[in-house]
């Protein structure tokens, strides 16, 4: 029974002695403190080791369990110093910290960006969309001959649909086959060009500047920005043109985006067709921006007219084709809610700064 | 085109709402672009009759009017009208009705409260067309149709319905009632009634005689010709009809003409009879020097050429456009002629553009009228003027048509509709789409042989007939699909893949991208040049500058019909254009104004197109802003960045910056740019500071600094991938190189001296410091560059970089008699 009278005794005194180092502990403030507390209970000649000193008097049996909690006693201690003494950097360190605060409300550095003018930008997306589709950007002059313009898009001379464009004519000599030199009034001479030079199948998609004969006000300007696309191979149809623009203006628009193609006309398609999309501000409610009708028309379209294909050596038996042309602006004024077509032009920065 | 539903329902049936049938007519090509409801916001106003009319006691211009609206009440209302008469029937609005008030500037609706009028008290009014919203006339009542209905509401009788179309220039048969009746009787199933006509043929009348000189330009001349008639307003309902199409009522003669055009698209003319010389109508071109006096009393000057509808005498009118106004049918006129006529479009487009004079008949004629419409308009013309205006008729009193026209057969193959729409449609089920717009055809196995109505002149191929056979079965039906053939060939053009680039460049640099205007005039241009300065320069290097990037010496091309004299040239320089945007700008606020543009210039090439030349044009102005507003001024260098960057982007290897003496710049802060092109260095663009008074000059009263680099150049020396070097793995020395040196000698000197005895194992040469000042001898400047060396396969030791290290220093006082500092 001698175990039951000295074996607790010293676990009991292991016990007070760590709560002692402990609450000493609690109170070191610098690494003198930390040092000191060291060699006070964890060094060699200190409490813990001279508790265990008496382990001498232990039975045999007894003397690994009590090393054992000695050891695990020592450990704890050990553990404590160290995140006592890791708290306290952390206090000095914090109050180091303080000293730098900033007022974080301040604006940030500038970073000196400019941006791409909005039509470059909706152009761009709009680009993007058709060449995912597998058609390739095309660029052609701005100055053309109205056989270009005219002629070879299957109006010719004096048709009544010329009243459709007001042309700026350049004054410069006109010559034969290739008639007067004019402004382009659309892209579609882009489409002839292509035609002329390559063999089907063609899937083009012609970005640029056109010209109209216009008095300016909120929703005219003389120069703006087209996109003519067109596509022709040997399978080409309506059903294709309809998936083509469909999908563009649910990539442009929202994938919820209906579309709706109306019959229309222009001399270089047949059928010809006009698109407009649900409004995408009222989702086609009806509202000040679609007038009320829910719709809102976005470009004109149509299956390649046989003429067309005919003047550039298509065989229109064999080969068809869709062609669209778009209205850059317009697309953008719809994106962005811009009222006025003239801010397009008028470069004034805090118009252009918008559109980061 | 003003359609009137009352008026249509004459020929079709109207079933569906008007909002229904405007949206079908759209969807089928005809398109609505107003639904206009004539009336709809009246109320309380009915048809009543004048039963007793006397002077109002305290006023001479007022008058009592008591009138019968079918109620055992008969109001009496006070009027200031007096073109009414006891038994006219006119409108009658009661309290509460709803009227447009026409003494108001703006249509304004008004509620009609009781009001009393010079003693007078009036529950009522009776109505101008004006206060209906029916036309301008505010001068009488509107006298209504004898046959009106007493006491319905005016609503019922008079409400109506206007779609107003919106045609293409394929559609002009569209200018025509019956023609639209047709489309709506296609698209709803309801049975189309067209109007019946006959002719009338009383004996022994005078003769007509018609003789067209020109059968080009006059397909077919039919004409008609009626005696003792009264001319005289024509009657109500008529008149009705012409003000809801738009059109003023004249007389009863005029009026029929109109009323038969707007129903049959066919544009009539009546001749005063007694005033054409011998009854004889000739067409034929106008001669040099003719004049004609036109209905709108205009005298006109005639060229040669326009065709003209003359008698003996000379010309009566303006074939196809206008009438003259002598022969005019006037309040005196018994025999009237009545022209109905075909006329080549393109002839009509031509005079009517030349006199600046459109009219419905020109319209209609340039879109072109058949010619076999001619006698079928002239004949229900002439019955109308026997019934309304009396006389006695023979409408068939002339009719020449030198040419009849063969309607051509067009063919339609099954195969085709699916080809070209992505649909399969059965032969049979196309030509039920076709026979109810009116056209006749024959079936052959899986092909239609077609010939189209004669209205239909815009329908000359197969693919009309597709899109017939399409709007028809309704666009929305037709499947949607993705492109199924091959994908084509198809390299990306390099000026449009580097232009993208371009732009990325100068917005990662701070420049917002500008587009101007490319019209511009020949002064705004010429500004780029100090006042007195030629455009011609004759040193090589500023010419050369000139000829890439401001060819102010090239004669621009000019516009032959100009909207503005601002407008009215293609520019051949970009700069002008962002010097005026920098100004601009400049105006609302003085920093941080960076622009670019890459935008063409015309250059004209004989015979040809004009080069259009791509240009990268930048501008800044003399502050940029930093942190929390800190103005940095720009510098030459800082634009310089800019155009280093965009040359290193476009992988261009050999580039230099010559200094140039230009005169729209600076002469001692701007550089040419030039490019190693073979042997010879090519001029590629400029930078630099704009010169002080052509800053002045388009108002910028800062230093400016500017950029323009020909792009179509730099593409073509553009490298597009820059080979990928191993990065070396080996440590670099690193050692830094004062010197102090005359000032005039080029930094770039420097680097080339370094380079040459720096050899393979210098790796780069970075100047980080120029002095010049009070610690350097007068005259000099020190410059300071970090050196780094690096060996691509070893380290390098100290022995070998000290040896090249000596060989710069001692290449840099040999050729430079440079002092190590
Ligand atoms: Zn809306």
């Amino acid at each position: 029974m001698a175990d039951e009278t000295t074996a607790p005794d010293i676990p009991t005194q292991l016990e007070a002695l760590e709560r002692e180092a402990e609450a000493q502990l609690s109170a070191c403030a610098a690494d003198a403190d930390f040092n000191e507390w060291r060699t006070t209970y964890l060094g060699r000649s200190g409490k813990v080791t001279q508790l265990l000193r008496g382990l001498g008097g232990l039975p045999k049996e007894e003397r690994p369990r009590i090393g054992q909690l000695a050891n695990t006693v020592k450990q704890r201690l050990a553990a404590a110093l160290e995140a006592q003494q890791a708290q306290l950097r952390r206090n000095e360190h914090a109050e180091a910290l303080k000293a730098e605060a900033l007022d974080v409300t301040l604006p940030g550095e500038p970073v000196r960006a400019g941006q791409l003018h909005p039509i470059t930008q909706v152009l761009n997306e709009i680009l993007g969309i058709f060449e995912r589709m597998g058609f390739h950007v095309v660029e052609g002059p701005e100055v053309e001959w109205d056989r270009y313009n005219f002629a070879l898009l299957n109006i010719p001379a004096d048709h009544p649909a010329r009243d459709m464009w007001d042309t700026f004519y350049v004054d410069a000599e006109p010559v034969s086959n290739l008639g007067s030199m004019l402004l382009r009034t659309h892209t579609s001479p882009v489409q002839v060009r292509v035609m002329e030079e390559t063999p089907p199948p063609v899937r083009i998609v012609a970005p640029g500047r056109v010209y109209r004969n216009e008095a300016t006000d909120a929703s005219h300007e003389a120069i703006f920005y087209q996109i003519e696309g067109l596509a022709v191979d040997d399978r080409i149809n309506m059903g294709d043109l309809k998936g083509v623009l469909t999908a563009f203006a649910r990539q442009l628009f929202g994938g919820k985006t209906r579309v709706r193609f109306n019959c229309s006309y222009f001399p270089f398609v047949e059928p010809g067709a006009e698109v407009s999309i649900s409004c995408h501000v009222c989702s086609g409610n009806g509202c000040r921006v679609c007038k009320q009708t829910g719709w809102l028309e976005i470009l004109g379209c149509g299956i390649v007219h046989p003429n067309v294909l005919r003047a550039v050596n298509y065989d229109p038996e064999k080969y068809s084709g869709f062609a669209f042309g778009l209205g850059v602006e317009r697309i953008a004024m719809l994106k962005y809610g811009i009222d006025d077509i003239r801010y397009f032009y008028g470069n004034d920065i805090r118009f252009l700064e918008q559109f980061r | 085109m003003r359609v009137s539903l009352r008026w249509l329902e004459e020929y079709v049936q109207v079933t569906l709402s008007a909002d229904e049938l405007a949206h079908q007519l759209t969807m089928a090509g005809i398109e609505v672009a107003q639904v206009i409801q004539v009336g709809d916001f009246w109320k309380n106003t009915f048809v009543g009759k004048i039963v007793d009319i006397k002077p109002h006691p305290n006023a001479d211009r007022l008058q009592l009017v008591t009138v019968d609206y079918g109620q055992e009440q008969q109001p009496t209302l006070v009027t200031g009208a007096s073109n009414i008469a006891k038994e006219d029937k006119v409108p009658v609005a009661l309290l509460g009705a709803m009227l447009i008030d026409a003494y108001s500037d703006t249509p304004e609706i008004k509620e009609l409260k009781p009001a009393v009028l010079r003693g007078i008290k009036s529950e009522g009014m009776v109505c101008s067309a004006k206060e209906l919203g029916l036309g301008d006339d505010h001068e009488g009542i509107l006298i209504l149709d004898p046959e009106a209905p007493l006491g319905e509401p005016l609503q019922n009788y008079l409400g109506d319905t206007i779609l107003e179309l919106d045609l293409k220039p394929n559609r002009s048969d569209c200018l025509a009632m019956v023609n639209v009746a047709r489309e709506v009787s296609a698209l709803t199933g309801e049975r189309l009634r067209q109007p019946v006509t006959r002719q009338i043929d009383t004996p022994s009348q005078p003769v007509v005689r018609v003789d067209i000189k020109e059968p080009k330009l006059c397909a077919r001349y039919a004409a008609g010709l009626v005696t003792e008639v009264t001319i005289g307003p024509s009657p109500r309902w008529m008149q009705d009809r012409l003000l809801a199409a738009g059109m003023r009522p004249i007389n009863n003669i005029v009026d029929i003409t109109n009323y038969v055009m707007l129903e049959f698209g066919q544009p009539l003319h009546a001749f005063d009879y007694d005033k054409v010389a011998e009854g004889r109508i000739i067409v034929r071109r106008a001669r040099y020097g003719e004049h004609l006096t036109t209905l709108d009393g205009e005298e006109r000057e005639l060229s040669a050429g326009m065709l003209v509808i003359a008698d003996p005498n000379g010309p009566i009118a303006l074939a196809g456009v206008m009438g003259g106004l002598e022969t005019e049918v006037t309040a005196d006129t018994t025999r009237i002629l009545l022209e109905a006529a075909s006329f080549n479009p393109t002839s009509i487009r031509r005079t009517r553009q030349a006199l600046a004079l459109p009219s419905e008949a020109s319209r209609r004629f340039e879109q072109g009228v058949p010619p076999e419409l001619a006698p079928i308009a002239r004949d229900r013309a002439i019955e109308f003027i026997v019934e309304i205006a009396g006389g006695r008729a023979r409408s068939h009193a002339a009719d020449s048509y030198v040419r009849p026209q063969q309607r051509p057969t067009i063919e339609l193959a099954e195969a085709d509709l699916a080809r070209l729409l992505g649909m399969e449609i059965p032969i049979t089920t196309a030509a039920e789409k076709l026979r109810p717009l009116g056209f006749s055809y024959r079936r052959q196995d899986s092909r239609l042989q077609v010939t189209a109505p004669l209205h239909r002149l815009d329908v000359s191929c197969a693919a009309d007939l597709v899109e017939e056979v399409a709007r028809m079965v309704g666009y929305d039906n037709i499947p949607t699909t993705l492109p199924s053939g091959p994908l084509p060939d198809a390299a990306p053009t390099p000026l449009r893949t580097w232009t993208d680039r371009a732009k990325q460049v100068m917005v990662g640099a701070g420049f917002a991208e500008a587009i101007t205007y490319t019209l511009t005039n020949t002064t705004r241009m010429e500004r780029l040049l100090p006042k007195g300065i030629s455009a011609e320069l004759t040193e090589d290097l500023p010419r050369e500058v000139a000829e890439a990037v401001l060819p102010l010496h090239a004669e621009p091309l000019h516009l032959k019909n100009p909207f503005t004299s601002e407008a009215g040239t293609l520019r051949t320089v970009t700069l002008a254009g962002l010097l005026e945007t920098l100004a601009h700008n400049l105006r609302r606020r003085t920093d941080d104004v960076h622009f670019f543009e890459i935008a063409p210039v015309f250059l004209p090439v004989r015979g040809k197109l004009p080069e259009e030349r791509r240009l990268l044009t930048a501008v800044m102005g003399q502050f940029r802003t930093e942190q929390w507003g800190a103005r940095v001024e720009n510098s030459f260098f800082t634009i310089k960045g800019a155009a280093e960057q965009v040359l290193q982007r476009f992988g261009i290897a050999g580039y230099d910056f010559v200094p140039v003496a230009h005169p729209t710049f600076h002469p001692y802060r701007t550089a040419a740019v030039t490019v190693r092109h073979g042997e010879a260095e090519r001029v590629v663009g400029v930078v630099g500071e704009i010169n002080a008074e052509v800053s002045a000059a388009f108002d910028v009263d800062q230093r400016a600094l500017a950029l323009v680099l020909d792009l179509n150049e730099l593409v073509a020396q553009s490298r597009a991938i820059q080979q990928f070097t191993a990065p070396s793995r080996h440590p670099a020395v690193v050692q830094d190189l004062a010197i102090v040196l005359d000032a005039e000698i080029p930094a770039e000197r420097v680097v080339e001296e370094v380079r040459a005895a720096g050899g393979a194992l210098l790796e780069s040469i970075d100047l980080f410091d120029v002095y010049q000042g009070p610690q350097v001898p007068e005259g000099k400047r020190s410059l300071a560059y970090t050196l780094t060396f690096r060996a691509p396969d070893r380290t390098l030791n100290d022995a070998e970089v000290t040896t090249i290290r000596d060989r710069i220093i001692f290449k840099l006082q040999v050729s430079l008699n440079a002092e190590l500092r």
